[in-house]
């Protein structure tokens, strides 16, 4: 080969390996193309790339040309750094040694594999001033090598130095990477588990939930939570990953504090253990549901010195967790240990809750039924003396009738009284048959039914107030209550109004006297059956009913009172939707005989707009008479002739009522009309 | 013939109560609530003729006016701070344990539980000899 052949093939075999540094990212593909290419291009005897090890201690063999080269990297084929030959005297002094004929060379070391070689170069790799191995190029021709082979090889080395760096650090920072990825991933992970933490209230879905992204996250074999039970004796399996979890749950798995387990040690202590090789741990549990483990953390789950429980997280790799997954999760499980926490303090709550409301629960009873033994005595026992005195008077000789007639009154008011009660308690227990009701009109109806002089009351007109969903029997049963408290108060002024409550969807209603109060004491005292401030004469029932009914049709009823100034009782009920409906057919002519108000204008305008005449006075022409029943009894005796075309509308009918107006002749007693849906069914 | 003070709220009970205390010859003066009773025992204290017995009910108004469930020892302690040999005797409508040994420890002679006037009666004249 001329000399210029030979510079030309040199040249080739340069870009050749320039080629190869710039396409291939394997390192060790790339150093053993490289040495295929000097050999091949250069017809060397022998090519070899060492690399120096990490404590810079040895160049180590990395890639080496044919059977030899395979020989040398199977017997990892090593050279002290500055020791007797070459490739180490290369290294250490980064500078190319060459031997034209290595018998002469004090440092080449003779090799085995190598028994033809006669000239050798060591040329350090090298970047800047660090150090990476050296590459040897050995010939079996003395002199073989020119200074053009020798400065081409070194350019080549140094372009291999450069790309082995280059293939270095992408090696490093793809690891960087990869942790860097690992670390968000386990962030999210806790993070997912505080979001869990802060939301998940019940353990049974947080722990299960928790394992899983554990699991998930990095990856790992298995992941369970155990929790201290109450004797203080067990870590108690609460929820596990897998089948391997289902199964020990469903064998109640559980490791005694302190036992010969990781999880019993680090429950009862409180601190991580951690087993990179559980073959070596004597705590190790070898459990037969999960027999891949080789690496095993056991963390604490503790909020202060209080003991919860611990999380076990395990691996099939050896050596599997890194300081940043230890960290992580001893964080995610100290967030843990709060939510666990959280949740027994509030089961606790929970408990003492229930506790206290059974307490208060039997309390009322008791003081209900302490009320009303107490009342039912008081009423019963003047029957039994009193009629036990009348039989002993009865045989005295002269009879004392007025002392006969006080006896028998004291018996006659007695059972009356115990009557009254029997239909306080009977009222609110009837089934409700809740509807669209105007309060202002249940509340004169109430009026109507309790007796309360019409001078005191007054019934303020809102029409903004929506209808209320009640059943106007029963509230008018309520408001007669409150009513009749309000007048016996001693209250010269009743008044009485409605509003949109503040309260979405509820409609306010008020009523307020000016009588002599409650006392404060007795406030959350009036709401119990047979309790009654005002003396031996009441029953005691009207407020408890009252709550009952409220409280039925899904209202709320309170009281303010301020002694010697007046009461009021404010009450919620839902309020009903409002309705756009039409009178579609209606009788032609119609008398509407009712007090003026708010219902009275509702039913004259919806009749009218169906095309009806009304008339607000008898007239014998019309099709139908509407009467009010607050103005039945007073206008009966003029209705001979429209008896059969009347209907007497009320808003609570009662019995005998019923029975003496049907008796007199009309044509029907209905409850009242409140919307155009009810009207149309009266009047159609 | 001895003379009694009683004392209840219900106005049937009080009535039937004196009519038959009245029959057996006793004097019998009678109040609805604590205040009353006190007033009328203090009345009669220091004249000629001063209550020889209070029967006093348990439950009835305080002296605020309030129904309470043992008014009637307030109103008994009351008595025997006015006059401590004074023979009382706690009326309820139903027994209580705890609340009879509270009566007989404020000085009650004795806890009778309302139903049969009759054995009220021959209490008192057993107690009166």
């Amino acid at each position: 080969m001329t000399s210029s052949e030979r510079q030309a093939k040199l040249l080739s075999a340069t870009l050749r390996v320039a080629n190869n540094i710039a396409s291939i990212l394997d390192p060790q593909e790339l150093l053993q193309k490289t040495v295929d290419i000097i050999c091949d291009e250069f017809r060397f005897y022998y090519a070899g790339v060492f690399l120096l090890d990490e404590k810079g201690e040895y160049a180590t063999l990395k890639a080496g040309r044919g059977n030899a080269g395979i020989a040398m990297l199977a017997e990892n084929h090593q050279l002290k750094i500055g020791g007797n030959s070459m490739i180490g005297t290369a290294v250490a002094t980064q500078k190319a040694r060459i031997a034209l004929d290595v018998g002469e060379e004090a440092i080449f070391f003779s090799n085995p594999h190598l028994p033809n070689t006669r000239s050798e170069m060591a040329l350090p790799l090298t970047v800047g001033t660090s150090v990476l191995g050296a590459v040897t190029v050995q010939s079996v021709e003395e002199s073989a090598f020119s200074d053009e082979d020798i400065s081409t090889l070194q350019g080549m080395a140094d372009q291999l130095a450069i790309a082995i760096n280059n293939a270095h650090q992408h090696a490093e920072n793809q690891f960087l990477l990869a942790q860097a990825e690992r670390r968000a991933r386990l962030l999210d992970a806790a993070n997912e588990v505080g979001r869990g933490v802060a939301s998940i209230l019940e353990l049974d879905e947080l722990l299960p939930k928790t394992v899983d992204i554990i699991c998930d996250a990095y990856n790992f074999y298995y992941a369970g939570v155990f929790l201290i039970d109450e004797n203080k004796e067990y870590a108690v399996l609460r929820a596990g990953r897998g089948e391997a979890g289902k199964a020990m749950i469903a064998a109640d798995h559980k490791l005694k504090l302190g036992g010969n387990s990781m999880i019993g040690m680090a429950a009862r202590e409180r601190i991580a253990r951690i087993s990179l090789d559980v073959e070596g741990e004597d705590a190790f549990f070898r459990n037969p549901h999960l027999p891949e483990t080789r690496s095993e953390m056991a963390l604490p789950l503790a909020v202060g010195t209080n003991a919860l429980g611990a999380v076990t997280v395990q691996s099939i790799e050896g050596n599997a967790f890194s300081d940043d997954d230890i960290q992580t999760l001893q964080t995610m499980a100290d967030h843990l240990a709060i939510a666990i926490n959280n949740a027994n303090l509030l089961k606790e709550v929970e408990r003492t809750h229930a506790e206290l409301l059974r307490t208060k629960t039997y309390e009322a009873l008791s003081s209900a039924t302490t009320e009303a033994i107490h009342w039912i005595g008081n009423k019963a026992l003047p029957m039994t003396t009193t009629a036990a005195r009348m039989k002993e008077d009865l045989n005295e000789s002269e009879l004392d009738i007025e002392s006969l007639k006080e006896d028998l009154e004291m018996i006659d008011h007695s059972a009356k009284l115990i009557m009254d009660v029997k239909e306080a308690l009977l009222g609110p227990a009837r089934e409700t048959a809740p509807r669209p009701v105007m309060l202002a009109d249940i509340w004169l109806a109430s009026a109507y039914h309790a007796n309360t002089p019409t001078q005191k009351l007054t019934v303020k007109a809102n029409p903004n107030a929506p209808l209320a969903f009640g059943d106007s029997v029963q509230l008018v049963r309520a408001f007669g209550s409150l009513l009749r408290n309000a007048d016996e108060s001693g209250a010269k002024n009743i008044t009485i109004e409605s509003a949109p409550s503040a309260q979405k969807g509820f409609v306010i209603t008020r009523i307020s006297d000016d009588g002599i109060g409650i006392p404060e004491a007795m406030q959350d005292k009036i709401w119990a059956s047979f309790f009654t401030t005002k003396g031996e004469g009441f029953k005691g029932m009207g407020l408890a009913s009252c709550l009952h009914i409220i409280s039925q049709l899904n209202g709320s009823i309170s009281v303010e009172s301020v002694p010697e100034k007046g009461t009021t009782f404010i009450i919620e009920l839902p309020a009903a939707e409002a309705s756009s409906a039409n009178l579609d057919i209606a009788p032609g002519k119609v008398s509407l005989i009712a007090p003026e108000g708010e219902w009275t204008s509702f039913v004259s305008e919806a009749l009218q707009s169906a095309g009806t005449e009304v008339l607000n006075k008898f007239d014998p022409s019309v099709d139908l008479l509407l009467l009010d029943e607050t103005l039945a009894d007073e206008t009966l005796p003029t209705l001979e002739k429209l008896g059969s075309k009347t209907l007497i509308l009320s808003a609570a009918p009662k019995v005998e009522n019923i029975t003496k107006y049907l008796q007199s002749g009309v044509k029907d007693m209905v409850l009242k009309p409140y919307s155009v849906e009810e009207l149309a069914e009266i009047s159609g | 013939m001895a003379k009694l003070l009683l004392v209840d709220d219900e106005a049937l009970v009080r009535r039937s109560m004196q009519k038959t205390l009245l029959r057996r010859g006793f004097t019998v003066e009678t109040a609805s609530n604590c205040s009353e009773g006190l007033a009328t025992f203090e009345a009669s204290h220091n004249t000629a003729s001063p209550f020889d017995m209070a029967l006093l009910d348990l439950n009835m108004p305080n002296f605020d006016g309030i129904p309470a469930h043992a008014a009637g020892l307030d109103l008994l302690t009351k008595l025997r701070e006015i006059n401590p040999e004074l023979i009382a005797i706690v009326l309820t409508a139903y027994d209580e344990v705890d609340t009879a040994k509270d009566a007989v420890q404020r000085g009650a002679r004795s806890y009778f539980v309302k139903g049969r006037e009759q054995g009220l009666v021959n209490l008192i004249n057993e107690i009166l000899g």
